[in-house]
């Protein structure tokens, strides 16, 4: 009796898959190939020998070691990157199969040669046998016997052919749906191709040609291997982009890809990226403004709707949610703001529509970047507003203080429900959160970490397994957080041996060497920082050389940025210690284009040392910050000119105001370093009993954690009191020459001729022949370095 | 009993069979007696076995002259008539014509007593020799004469890929024969790739092994130097393969090498129109070239003009060739129309369709872009008549579809226009306009993941033109994402500088993107380019008065009453521009034109209090102030402080009980 068919329901709503050219009909699409019609007539073949033929049962099974050996062969032909002859195919075949009394090679081979004979056209029919996910029962089984019970137990776990697991399955169904959609007159072609390339026709006439170029490539030739591809390209454009092809390849393989492949979307985000390398921020918003566009029509997950209407293709609102974030991120990294923040508004107002919570919380973790990180190097461009300003009262954002609260607090939907992702996805971001917030006490100088541990601004990621790298990522940016900290609270040899700990793990990978992300970048450039506070420029050098190849500014701008900004720093102050202004001003030129505030520091410094002091004070004077940090070190730089200028009331009035703003915050050195340019005024003033109660105040810490300049000056500070008090001051003066040596020597003159002034007749400790020695030296060192040593101005 | 009739039984069944044997023998089944199964039967003998009786006499050979002249009566006829089936029968026959019969004699039919046969000899027929030895040479050409008007017979019923069989065995023999055949394989292609393209799935994976068609027939006509043949046709179609192989570069110029050649060769003109980069060039090769053109140069400007939206132009351009003796030809009104159309002067548009659908019932080019200002204008009617119209007459055409869409979204029957559309985009994928209509529907439907994904496709058929861009930029407006429709906008305004209603919409967005001086601009230029939908000024003045520019705004607002002050549509953002002069005016103590402006509040019954209390609080003002005067007249050298203090305190007062306005 004839089973009824079952009804197709098909909604009266337009086909928007036949109206949009039945785009994602290609997602199942692989190449049919002469090789692959043989496979799959293989693939029959070993069916029928170990189930039977229709209602004849077989009397000869495979056996275990036979199924292995066919499982070799069939995988090989399935995964071939190239199609073999049909030479190489019977061969191959006849290798595992040899000479069997079943016949299977001549069923292959009587096949193959009726195809060829016209005799037969291709057939694509499926075995029953293939859909079977468990053994039948023998028929010379009794009912009682529990023998096949105990047979189905034991397979219960088995991956069973029919399986959506099983890739041999998955590929089998591909290419059943091609050739079911294969017109008519594509599948006399494939006939005839047979034909050929069993009669040993030309094997490249079979290869999948395109109308661009041909061949196209394996990696290329359906839909599918173009999107694994694709993502690929992607992953290592954004983890390590030296590892990936030209950007004039990259936009050929994107209009292969668009051409051949219009459901493979994720090629515009591709040539996105590689605009973004190319620092065109224009052609890249037009390229993710395209995928999101024609993302809003996707491929249904609802199987079961799509096996009764037949429908692959469903809108989707999701693009409107993230297009926005996309963009605003480009638009903050090429310092526009001002659209960045209106476009995250429109984003959270979507997110809030659609009750979508990974959404909102991302909207809002990228409004406070835009707030506390802006797009520059430094965290100079803090332009946070207040969270109640935001005009539309429809659109709720969240505080960052509660950016990680799921519970409460604005919440916009539902999260975590449907996937693991998505509770990866809002750890990440409440991570995010938690360094935007570390950011933020950081600027305002009120962050306090208490172990020095990643854990304090990082995610420790709580699953075992990291597939999406979503730990690894936030670990970067909290290795890149800790040691910018480190560095900014003197805590050099901390970060340095962080940052080398950073670069071991970076280096532990196996797909991508390893990442070059700005994180890592900016771990490295904190090494460098590190080695250049204690005087070792060289190294400093020698590593920045490295990043910079590592890092190549063609395609890694942003890391770049931060290499360029490190070198000028370093070379400013290795030229200016040696007296170097020339080089001086073009180490301030070079610094220029990426941080306005250090500019001026440094700017202010050098013409203080050329003698054009009231300039470098009306500089600093007219310096506006918000940032605490910066204040303090205008204070500090202006106690210091005053110093210099003798006008010891006003470097009073200055240092006392930097001590005012040191109070609420949690820096490690500031304290120490006022406390020592305090205490160097003093000694100018004559006061020296007080210089020596505020240097007792910062020896041990400058002594740890300052620089090396620091650290000279405070040991010149006291060998000079001492001298003056008539002490023998030449204990400290010999930590000068030791830090000074071969680093600053015109602070090594200075303390050539403090010794001269010790060893003079009236000095403390007169000794002729020390007085000698000191001034032969002293003379040495003028012949290369003849000028002074601005050290009162430091 | 006996029959009567009938003899004895035995006689009546012998009679019976041999009624039986006969009626076999008539049938066939059985030879006659003597006689073999196969031999041949006599006519007689046939008629009598079939049961028809006929006249079959044995007729001589056909005269080949008279079977010749005959058949070319024929075809002159069918031709002449149009009976395209019943001409293709005979130029068939007049292609396979003996040889024999090739000879040409003017001895006639019908005309003459000459017997029609040669002999009448009862001699089997048998069909005449086809013998190829000996033919005399005017009998070849006449045969190839009748191949060649055979194979034109084909192009006409569309059998391209068979009349290129015929062309091919003629095609040495004269010029145009060769043309054809590179022709009509040309259309061959063109038919089986449009015919495969039509299939629902697109197909990416095929086998096709070899170039395309288009490139070998190119090459083919490349290597044997066609394009540089006396017969310029041949580098037109060159031309159009190029066109066909995505060589654009290539296809400009040689259409402008066949115009160059021959300027009477119009395809060539129309071509290079879709193909030439700007207008200055289009007017440049126009003039450099020294190309004598009676007219078609100036056709061909007023389709470049079209192209790049410089329709009223265009329309000047097509007045003038109206004005120099081209009267009264639909294509030239339809040009004028939709160039009208785009114009959006709709009134304009639909009287030129009217006049041609006068002349010209059943013409349908351009008649979608009717049907589009009958929508905008809301003339259900026409819309339906136009509507049932072209349905009747043309059911499977873009343009009907396009048109029968309309009239459902009129009908607000969104679901039925959005099934036209898509039939009308089945028969027609590569219109950029359709995929912006169907996009609108579907934003009816608040789809508006459809509408994106339709405004992107009309966007990737057609870049510049900005119904697409603006669509995208609306949809995303609508949404409340002006930041991310802003792009859109900008690119649609682009496409179409000079559009007011573009202006507008991004002035609107800027606006709202809080930039002021951008949205300023905006308003301005639109104001400035014709303001179509009237509301620059407005939406200028509303910007100014929103960031609190009060001059500012009162100048726009006094522009917008000169300009719409008698507009009846406009009354409430009269209403509104005349209580805010009058206010601005008074608070800036111009009481002249406050007055003026209180005035006219009074023709207005909403804000007629509001002008009684402005009168009523300028003469109080000015009241004051003249017995100020007086005062200060009366006591010029004692004038006490305190005095002034309370006339000061006075002039604060205000009449009582009215309400304020408020902006």
């Amino acid at each position: 009796m004839q089973k009824n068919q079952q009804r197709v329901y098909k909604r009266s709503y337009p086909n928007l898959d036949s109206l949009f050219g039945h785009p994602f009909s290609n997602v199942i699409g692989e190449p049919i190939t002469p090789m692959k019609m043989a496979t799959i007539y293989v693939m029959r073949i070993c069916f029928q020998i170990h189930f039977g033929f229709h209602h004849e049962p077989t009397e000869y099974p495979m056996t275990l070691n036979e199924k292995r050996c066919t499982f070799y062969l069939l995988a090989g032909l399935f995964f071939s990157q190239e199609d073999l002859t049909y030479d190489e195919f019977r061969c191959a075949v006849l290798n595992v199969f040899l000479d069997d009394e079943r016949e299977f090679v001549t069923s292959i081979y009587t096949a193959m040669e009726s195809i060829a004979a016209g005799e037969t056209d291709i057939n694509l029919w499926v075995e029953d046998e293939f859909y079977t996910n468990k053994y039948a029962r023998p028929p010379h089984f009794d009912r009682d016997d529990g023998r096949y019970e105990w047979l189905l137990e034991q397979c219960k776990d088995d991956l069973h052919f029919s399986s959506p697991h099983s890739h041999m399955y998955r590929w089998l169904k591909r290419i059943l749906g091609q050739f079911a959609k294969t017109p008519t007159t594509d599948k006399w072609e494939l006939n005839k191709a047979m034909k050929r390339w069993i009669l040993r026709g030309d094997v490249d006439n079979f290869s999948y040609k395109s109308p661009l170029y041909s061949p196209v490539c394996y990696m290329l030739n359906c839909s599918l291997r173009s999107r694994t591809f694709v993502n690929e390209m992607i992953y290592k454009m954004t983890k390590n982009p030296i590892m990936t092809y030209e950007p004039e390849i990259i936009w050929l393989i994107h209009a292969t890809v668009q051409y051949l492949h219009p459901d493979v979307f994720e090629a515009n985000i591709m040539e996105a990226l590689s605009h973004l390398q190319d620092r065109d921020a224009h052609s890249t918003i037009i390229c993710f403004k395209k995928f999101f566009d024609v993302s809003m029509y996707e491929l249904t997950e609802d199987i079961a709707h799509f096996s009764r209407t037949h429908r692959m293709g469903v809108p989707t609102h999701t693009p409107m949610m993230y297009a926005p974030i996309i963009q605003a991120r480009v638009h903050r990294w090429f310092g526009d703001l001002r659209t960045a923040r209106f476009l995250l508004t429109e984003s959270l107002q979507q997110a809030q529509i659609r009750c979508d919570e990974i959404a909102h919380q991302m909207a809002n973790v990228e409004l406070h970047t835009v707030d506390y990180i802006g797009g520059g190097c430094l965290l100079e461009d803090k332009t946070v507003r207040n969270i109640e300003e935001v005009n539309d009262r429809r659109i709720v954002r969240k505080a960052l203080k509660h950016i990680n609260d799921l519970p409460g607090h604005h919440r916009a939907g539902p999260c975590c429900i449907s996937s693991e992702d998505d509770f990866e996805l809002i750890h990440e971001m409440d991570s995010y959160g938690k360094m935007i917030m570390v950011l933020k006490q950081i600027a305002e100088g009120t962050f306090k970490m208490k172990y020095h541990r990643i854990a304090e601004i990082g995610i420790t990621c709580p699953l075992e397994t990291d597939p999406q790298e979503r730990g690894d990522k936030v670990n970067g940016y909290g290795y890149a957080i800790m040691t910018s900290n480190m560095i900014r609270n003197g805590m050099y040899e901390h970060c340095e041996a962080a940052a080398q700990e950073q670069i071991f793990q970076n280096q532990m990978r196996d797909t991508t060497e390893f990442h070059r992300t700005e994180a890592f970048c900016v771990t490295n450039i904190n090494m460098a920082y590190a080695l250049a506070a204690k005087g070792e420029y060289d190294e400093c050098y020698d590593l920045l050389n490295e990043m910079n190849e590592l890092y190549p500014e063609d395609i890694l701008w942003r890391c770049n940025n931060h290499i360029h900004l490190a070198a000028a720093v370093v070379m400013f102050e290795r030229e200016f210690l040696g007296g170097y202004f020339i080089e001086s001003q073009i180490a301030i030129d070079n610094l220029a284009p990426y941080s306005v505030n250090e500019t001026k520091f440094r700017q202010s410094l050098l013409w203080a040392a050329m003698g054009r002091t009231r300039e470098s004070i009306k500089l600093l004077q007219e310096m506006e910050t918000t940032d605490i940090y910066i204040k303090i070190r205008i204070q500090m730089q202006l106690g210091s000119f005053h110093t210099y200028e003798q006008n010891y009331i006003e470097a009073r009035k200055h240092f006392e105001e930097a001590v005012k703003l040191v109070a609420g915050t949690t820096f490690r050195t500031m304290r120490a370093m006022i406390n020592r340019r305090i205490s160097t005024m003093l000694m100018c003033k004559g006061e020296y009993v007080g210089a020596r109660l505020h240097l007792r105040e910062c020896y041990d810490c400058l002594k740890v954690d300052g620089t090396y300049v620091e650290k000279a000056c405070m040991y010149m500070t006291l060998a000079r009191i001492d001298r003056l008090m008539g002490n023998d001051p030449r204990p400290y003066l010999g930590q000068v020459r030791q830090l000074a040596n071969d680093k600053w020597p015109t602070m090594e003159k200075m303390a050539l001729a403090e010794l001269v002034k010790v060893h003079m007749p009236d000095g403390p400790v007169p000794d002729s022949n020390r007085l000698a020695w000191a001034c032969g030296q002293f003379g040495v060192m003028e012949e290369d370095y003849p000028g002074r040593c601005d050290w009162l101005l430091m | 009993m006996t029959d009567r009739n009938f003899s004895t039984p035995i006689d009546r069944s012998l009679n019976r069979l041999t009624l039986i044997q006969q009626a076999a023998q008539r049938s066939g089944a059985l030879p006659a007696a003597g006689q073999l199964r196969y031999s041949k039967l006599s006519p007689f003998d046939v008629s009598q076995m079939s049961g028809v009786s006929i006249s079959m006499v044995e007729r001589g050979k056909i005269n080949g002259h008279e079977y010749l002249r005959e058949l070319e009566w024929l075809q002159k006829e069918t031709s002449n008539r149009c009976f395209l089936d019943a001409e293709l029968w005979t130029n068939e026959i007049l292609a396979y014509l003996p040889n024999d019969w090739c000879n040409g004699s003017d001895s006639g039919l019908w005309n003459s007593g000459v017997k029609p046969f040669l002999n009448d000899s009862y001699s089997s027929i048998s069909s005449p020799t086809s013998s190829a030895a000996h033919v005399p040479e005017h009998a070849t050409k006449l045969k190839s004469k009748y191949t060649s008007k055979f194979a034109r017979t084909l192009i006409k019923n569309k059998e391209f890929r068979r009349a290129s069989t015929f062309l091919e065995k003629t095609m040495k023999e004269n010029v145009e024969d060769l043309f054809l055949y590179y022709r009509v394989l040309f259309l061959a292609y063109y038919q089986e790739h449009l015919e495969n393209d039509c299939e629902g799935i697109e197909r990416k994976t095929s086998f096709a092994e070899e170039n395309s068609p288009f490139s070998l027939l190119l090459q083919k006509m490349v290597n044997e130097k066609l394009r540089e043949h006396e017969d310029v046709w041949f580098e037109y179609l060159m031309g159009l393969l190029e066109v066909q192989l995505g060589l654009k570069v290539e296809a400009e110029k040689s259409f402008r090498s066949v115009i160059v050649r021959d300027p009477r060769i119009w395809p060539a003109w129309e071509g290079l129109s879709l193909l030439i980069s700007d207008i200055e060039d289009a007017d440049n090769f126009i003039l450099n070239s020294e190309i004598k053109s009676l007219w078609m140069s100036d056709w061909f400007m007023v389709l470049v003009l079209q192209r790049f939206q410089q329709h009223s132009m265009a329309i000047q351009k097509a007045e003038q060739l109206v004005t120099r003796g081209m009267t009264g030809i639909p294509m030239i009104i339809t040009k004028i129309a939709a160039c009208s159309n785009a114009r959006h002067d709709h009134e304009q548009a639909i009287s030129n369709f009217m006049d041609v659908r006068k002349m010209d019932p059943y013409r349908l080019q351009d008649l979608h872009l009717l049907s589009d200002s009958l929508y905008i204008r809301s003339d259900q009617v026409q819309l339906s008549n136009l509507a049932m119209d072209v349905y009747k007459s043309h059911k499977f055409r873009w343009e009907t579809c396009c048109v029968v869409a309309n009239y459902h979204s009129l009908r607000r029957d969104s679901e039925h226009a959005i099934k036209f559309f898509q039939r009308a985009l089945r028969l027609n994928p590569g219109f950029a306009a359709l995929w912006v209509l169907i996009g609108h529907e579907f934003m009816e439907m608040k789809n508006n993941a459809a509408a994106c994904v339709s405004y992107r496709r009309a966007i990737e058929i057609d870049p510049a033109d900005h119904r697409g861009w603006y669509g995208l930029g609306q949809m995303y407006d609508i949404m409340r994402m002006p930041a991310y429709a802003l792009y859109y906008y900008q690119e649609s305004q682009k496409c179409k500088p000079h559009d007011s209603r573009l202006l507008v919409a991004l002035g609107e967005v800027y606006t709202k993107l809080n930039r002021v001086e951008d949205a300023e601009k905006c308003f301005t230029g639109a104001y400035l380019f014709g303001d179509v939908e009237g509301n620059a000024l407005w939406n200028l003045a509303k910007l100014h008065e929103k960031f609190e520019n009060h001059n500012q705004a009162a100048q726009v607002f006094e522009v917008f009453l000169v300009v719409y002050e008698l507009v009846t549509s406009a009354e409430e953002k009269v209403i509104y521009s005349v209580a805010f002069l009058a206010n601005h005016y008074f608070k800036t103590g111009n009481f002249e034109k406050a007055s003026e402006f209180a005035t006219k509040c009074l023709a207005y019954d909403t804000i007629c209090q509001e002008g009684n209390r402005l009168f009523r609080a300028i003469s109080n003002i000015q009241q004051r102030e003249s017995e100020l005067a007086a005062r200060e007249k009366q006591h010029e050298g004692s004038r006490s402080p305190v005095s002034a203090a309370e006339e000061q305190g006075a002039d604060d007062e205000m009449s009582e009980g009215e309400d304020e306005l408020s902006f």
